[in-house]
């Protein structure tokens, strides 16, 4: 797409604003379908240029614009699958527990620890955009209670009690199973 | 029966996970559902963050790529993205070392090479025989002050107090706070749209001359540019403005005429474009390619200070050399503050298992010279006044009881010994000296903390408290500006509105003289005599 002069640097700040906004929606959206981390993020990366290079998307009000993202996440994701078809390729990520030897990294615990991460990534996607949104500023962000609440313009009180909660909720996937009890 | 037990409490819930988060250097942490929860959440975003970050530098590579071919097509190419070369640590708390800085590689034509050459040799010829032969002398030289010194009593009648929030520089009655005249930001287009916002943080004079730091954000509370507005006091008009592209820092500083400002590279994470632009009328002279996110920005002697909370550089301004040095990794921990003082440079530096040092080190060469005993806890700000450093920490001296949280520590630093320590309420900032008296405001180290910041006057000989009142802000470190007999000192009464009053007190007792609310944070303020 060749944007009219002047129209270039302010779809390039749009599309940088974007991102930061909606990479994790896009890029869950696409775990949906793709596990691997590698192809997804490849498929994060397509999705956003096709956005660059769309002729509508910076047309469109910013609901159609996540629509708009979404549906194109999922289109990709489908031809990632349909290639991938046509060209099985072996994922590094499918195999790497045979890369290492020590003991944290052997097959058994990468399992286990898989086994774990799923569940608790499913776990997350149950919960409320909101509380999903505060877990990604606090851990992949790293931003304290005070900052996430400027970020996502909620009381630090409200977002410190909705963590502390959230993550209490979450840690009952990991306490051990009484006898007879068995644990969601 | 299921498990009731909740680790996680609304009021700690940050240093809850900090507390259990997998620590290599600490002895291995029993496991607990709660350690193995943080672990996992851990592990899991961190993948989540590394393919945020790397989409977003492909994304970044390929717009600017798109850029470039659009100005080539102008005339004019800009520079290929350079990759970073991630700092070694080293295990001596920091390490140094030497290298000329990348400069941004520009391609112009032919007589604009043959243009510039000949202005190099000219400014070459003009400025780089004095800082060369000052780093050879072993004599410490005696370079500009840097803009960061503590200020001190002024005697004469202040004619005028100039604050800059989000709708422009304010000049104010010095005697009452009443505002004078109100100079809007320029109505250009991205600082008109709707939603955006103009977020000083620093307001700063040389001469007649202000200069307003600030930050472009847009309607979801992001960082757009980090800018630079010049205003004329003598004229009370907008002179220019510069804008920068930045994601997460921006910072500024003055000296002989040339405004310096940092902003975040645009092409790269974790690197820092440092351009000086002319004071009188914002033409770029230079700029500095840095391999480090700018947290503060000083230029003293001839030499620019870049300082991010790990990485610390010298850059020679005439020859661009450089030096670096690496301090603590990690959270909460690092470089935190730096003043250059009669031909040497001082750097505070914070450990988590050490506690905090002064370091003097060759401003030239980052050299060091000496360093001070460890000091307990964190110093996250000092100030150097005769030879003095004063600082306060985030640990009470031992034995002392009540609500004391943090420490004032005078610190001679020409015959190397501490003078005195006494309890503080929590943690200074920032610092005023004047007649013998420190003025320093304080804070709470970590947000959500339950001490309110406060102005603090102290002897500077003993460090015996004379009054304290409640002045300041929890969310903004002000300086305290001291006059003849008054104090400007920027304050919060309402935690959610941060820094949105300016208040005059009685230098002799703290009593507020007059107190003024602002309709959105105050970035800075001077006073103009």
């Amino acid at each position: 797409m060749h944007a009219p002069p002047g129209q270039g640097l302010v779809q390039q700040e749009a599309m940088a604003d974007l991102y930061e906004r909606y990479w994790f929606i896009v890029l869950r959206t696409i775990h949906q379908h793709i596990s691997s981390h590698e192809d997804a993020e490849d498929v994060l990366l397509d999705v956003f240029l096709a956005a660059l290079e769309s002729d509508v998307f910076f047309n469109l009000v910013e609901q159609r614009q996540i629509a708009w993202l979404r549906r194109t996440a999922y289109n990709k994701a489908m031809d990632y699958h349909r290639r991938r078809a046509r060209q099985p390729l072996l994922s590094l990520q499918d195999d790497d527990e045979t890369l290492f030897a020590d003991e944290e990294r052997s097959p058994e615990k990468t399992f286990l620890k898989r086994e774990e991460h799923i569940r608790l990534q499913s776990q997350i996607a149950l919960l409320p955009e909101l509380q999903q949104e505060i877990l990604r500023l606090r851990f992949a962000d790293g931003l304290r209670c005070k900052e996430i609440a400027a970020r996502v313009r909620k009381n630090e009180g409200a977002v410190r009690s909705m963590l502390s909660r959230t993550l209490n909720g979450l840690r009952s996937l990991y306490a051990k199973p009484t006898e007879g009890k068995e644990y969601a | 029966m299921p498990d009731q037990y909740e680790p996680f409490t609304p009021q700690f819930v940050d240093e809850q996970i900090e507390q259990f988060m997998p620590q290599p250097e600490r002895q291995r942490q029993a496991s607990t559902p709660e350690t193995e929860l943080v672990k996992d959440m851990h592990d899991l975003y961190r993948e989540y963050a590394g393919t945020r970050d790397r989409v977003r530098r492909r994304l970044q590579e390929h717009m600017a790529s798109r850029s470039r071919a659009e100005q080539a097509d102008k005339g004019t190419v800009r520079s290929l993205p350079l990759e970073r070369q991630p700092p070694k640590r080293n295990k001596n708390m920091y390490s140094i070392a030497t290298s000329p800085v990348k400069t941004r590689a520009f391609k112009p034509r032919l007589a604009l090479v043959a243009a510039t050459l000949f202005a190099a040799l000219l400014v070459v010829a003009l400025t780089v025989v004095a800082p060369f032969m000052r780093s050879l002398s072993t004599q410490p030289n005696n370079p500009a002050a840097a803009n960061k010194q503590t200020p001190t009593t002024v005697i004469s009648q202040p004619k005028a107090v100039y604050i800059a929030n989000s709708s422009g520089i304010l000049k104010l009655d010095p005697n009452t706070g009443t505002t004078l005249k109100t100079y809007p930001w320029p109505n250009k287009l991205l600082y008109s749209q709707p939603g955006y916002t103009i977020e000083p943080f620093t307001l700063q004079m040389s001469g007649k001359l202000l200069f307003v730091g600030f930050k472009l954000m847009n309607s979801s509370g992001q960082l757009i540019y980090g800018g630079v507005q010049a205003f004329d006091t003598s004229k009370s008009e907008m002179l220019w403005d510069f804008e920068g592209q930045t994601v997460q820092n921006a910072a500024l500083t003055l000296t002989n005429g040339t405004v310096y400002i940092s902003v975040d590279h645009p092409d790269i994470v974790g690197r820092s474009l440092v351009f000086a632009l002319r004071a009188t009328d914002g033409t770029q002279l230079n700029n500095y390619d840095l391999p480090l996110s700018i947290e503060q920005l000083t230029v003293a002697g001839g030499f620019l200070y870049p300082m991010g909370y790990e990485n610390f550089y010298g850059v020679n301004l005439a020859t661009r050399a450089t030096w670096h040095i690496t301090g603590s990794q990690g959270a909460n921990q690092g470089f935190s503050d730096l003043h250059v003082v009669n031909g040497v440079l001082y750097v505070s530096l914070y450990n988590n298992s050490t506690g905090s040092f002064i370091l003097a080190l060759n401003p030239a060469t980052g050299k060091e010279l000496w360093r001070t005993r460890a000091i307990p806890g964190k110093i996250f700000n000092f100030t150097i006044v005769q030879n003095v450093a004063y600082f306060g920490t985030d640990q009470a001296p031992p034995n002392v009881s009540g609500d004391n949280i943090g420490r004032f520590d005078a610190y001679d630093l020409g015959q190397r010994k501490l003078l005195w320590e006494t309890a503080a309420p929590s943690v200074a900032r920032t610092y005023a000296v004047a007649n013998g008296t420190v003025y320093a405001v304080t804070q709470f180290p970590y947000a959500g903390g339950a001490v309110d910041p406060k102005l603090i006057a102290f002897t500077a000989n003993h460090g015996k408290i004379l009054w304290n009142i409640t002045a300041g802000s929890q969310d903004y470190s002000y300086t305290p500006v001291v006059t003849n007999g008054h104090i400007y000192i920027a304050t919060s009464t309402e935690p959610q509105y941060p820094g949105r009053q300016l208040e005059m007190v009685n230098q002799a007792n703290g009593k507020t003289l007059w107190k003024k609310t602002f309709s959105s944070q105050i970035g800075g303020y001077v006073v103009v005599y």
